[in-house]
């Protein structure tokens, strides 16, 4: 139980380049700048992207393998995804968003909906249910999303820049919510981040890429006692001090 | 001096836009005047006796057929037609492009002249269809044909720039949850271009609505089988000018109910 992948994408002139793997229930963060190639790494898992080169293994499942022509669709991958901008469905209820997987497979309308309300529950949002998307506060359409994602028990859980789009209390709430909802799913996860601070709170496996190419690899304690990158000291640095204000702060 | 001018934003604004308003009014008066001269010259007081009239009846239920029936073609084949444009990149996808909107500037005459050379008894599948028992020219599914022809290409592009503009996230979150692509296209795809589908259709409508041209030279002018409202316009004025007065300001009436019914609920996204 794990995954193991081997990525190389080649698109107009970027070039993706990396191998990493992760044992079950690891939490991964993906961290570098804008263009370092965190989205492609994920579409690319997801089976959005094709691989140019590579493969993946999730749970001894080849979901991918250039060599041989092997590519499953996104369908048949059993990876969730929590999409940057959320990607709920402005047209139906959070019920039925969070429906929608179960109904895909076949489960009929009124377990689905059961089910559904469960993990909305589970999240603690079961009276917005009969809410729309655009009626929910960003830290609800969150726990939403997740409850989307995982009602159909992938087998692991991609998430991007999850906290990116958060005014500051939220950030902290979901950020809650993620350690436990995280910490409870038995695949591994990969969140994708521009925050260090982020990466530092939530995973147990750091990658640090930069151009398309994994620069450092290790747990937030090496990766915050040793940044490999300038950028990643100037992202720690930057981190310390906000910490620091906000501890300062508190204090009387 | 401008040091103490009162009211600086106003000047900072300008006043050359202000222009636009009386050109804007000119160009309204072009849309209007006709339709007043339509309302003031028709002698309404005969608009019972018109209306009751079994040309006029057969002409108005034969244009309700025919452009249902158009839009409803148009639809199942433009629709489709739409979204392979929008999904697949393949070589000659500009040229079918440019070739599905030409009926929008091709005049109506030379889309039935066309028609007619390519379905008509003597023209190129012809002797096809015959051979099959089936005799388009100057039958109403001719005249049906006649008006998909001119009016799927609004449907077809009003479609296909919805579904350009789909949100492809959303599709990639459904296909990550498990659902096919004919599962996406019918549950998230279709509710996200909902407003512009309708849109087109509307356009599609009207647009079948008003068809002569291709109709005429196609199809023919048959009282109760090809006899649209826009033809039966079109006879009226050669014998009966009231009543072609009449005539098109029932037509106007009808578009004008229609759209303004549909405006609303068009815009509003």
């Amino acid at each position: 139980m794990s995954l193991r992948a081997d990525l190389g994408v080649d698109r107009g002139g970027f070039r993706l380049d990396l191998g990493f793997s992760a044992p079950s229930g690891e939490v991964l963060a993906l961290v570098g700048q804008n263009g370092a190639g965190k989205s492609t790494v994920l579409a690319a898992i997801a089976g959005l992207l094709p691989l140019s080169r590579g493969e993946i293994v999730l749970d001894d499942r080849l979901l991918e393998r250039v060599a041989t022509g092997v590519r499953l669709p996104p369908q048949a991958r059993g990876v969730g995804v929590l999409f940057q901008g959320l990607a709920l469905f402005g047209h139906m209820s959070a019920l039925d968003n969070v429906a929608y997987g179960l109904r895909a497979r076949g489960v009929d309308k009124h377990t689905a909906r059961a089910r559904a309300l469960a993990w909305l529950e589970r999240f603690g949002v079961a009276e917005l249910a009969e809410r729309r998307p655009r009626q929910l506060s960003g830290g609800q359409a969150q726990r939403v999303a997740l409850a989307r994602a995982l009602i159909v028990e992938p087998g692991m859980l991609l998430l991007d820049e999850p906290l990116a789009a958060l005014d500051a209390q939220t950030v902290i709430e979901v950020r809650e919510v993620l350690r436990e909802t995280l910490h409870g799913f038995a695949g591994v996860s990969l969140i994708v981040t521009h925050e260090i601070g982020d990466a530092l709170e939530l995973a147990d496996q750091i990658l640090v890429l930069e151009g398309g190419r994994l620069v450092q690899q290790g747990s937030p304690h090496e990766v915050a006692a040793a940044p490999a990158t300038a950028h990643l000291e100037a992202m720690l640095a930057r981190h310390r001090l906000t910490r620091d204000d906000l501890l300062g702060s508190l204090k009387p | 001096m401008t040091t103490h001018n009162s009211n600086p934003p106003a000047r900072a604004q300008g006043w050359g836009h202000y222009l636009l308003i009386p050109l804007a009014l000119l160009g309204l008066a072009l849309f209007v005047i006709p339709l007043l001269g339509l309302i003031a010259r028709a002698p309404i007081a005969e608009l019972g006796v018109v209306l009751r009239s079994p040309a006029v009846g057969a002409a108005l239920r034969l244009s309700a057929v025919v452009s249902v029936a158009a839009v409803g073609l148009s639809l199942v084949l433009g629709f489709p037609i739409a979204w392979v444009l929008a999904r697949f990149e393949f070589p000659g996808r500009r040229l079918i492009r440019a070739v599905v909107a030409l009926p929008m500037v091709l005049p109506p005459v030379v889309a039935g002249v066309a028609l007619l050379t390519a379905l008509g008894r003597r023209g190129l599948l012809g002797p096809l269809l015959e051979s099959l028992g089936i005799e388009l020219a100057f039958t109403t599914t001719a005249a049906i044909l006649a008006a998909t022809f001119v009016a799927a290409p609004f449907l077809i592009i009003a479609c296909e720039a919805a579904l350009e503009n789909v949100d492809r996230e959303l599709e990639d979150a459904a296909a990550t949850l498990g659902a096919t692509r004919l599962r996406i296209l019918w549950t998230v795809t279709l509710p996200a271009i909902w407003p512009s589908l309708l849109a087109g259709l509307a356009l599609c409508w009207a647009r079948a609505l008003g068809e002569f041209g291709a109709t005429i030279t196609f199809a023919g002018n048959f009282r109760g089988r090809t006899q649209t409202m826009p033809l039966a316009v079109y006879e009226a004025l050669q014998t009966d000018h009231e009543g072609a007065l009449l005539l098109s300001l029932i037509m106007l009436a009808i578009s004008l109910a229609i759209l303004f019914a549909l405006r609303g609920k068009l815009v509003r996204r």
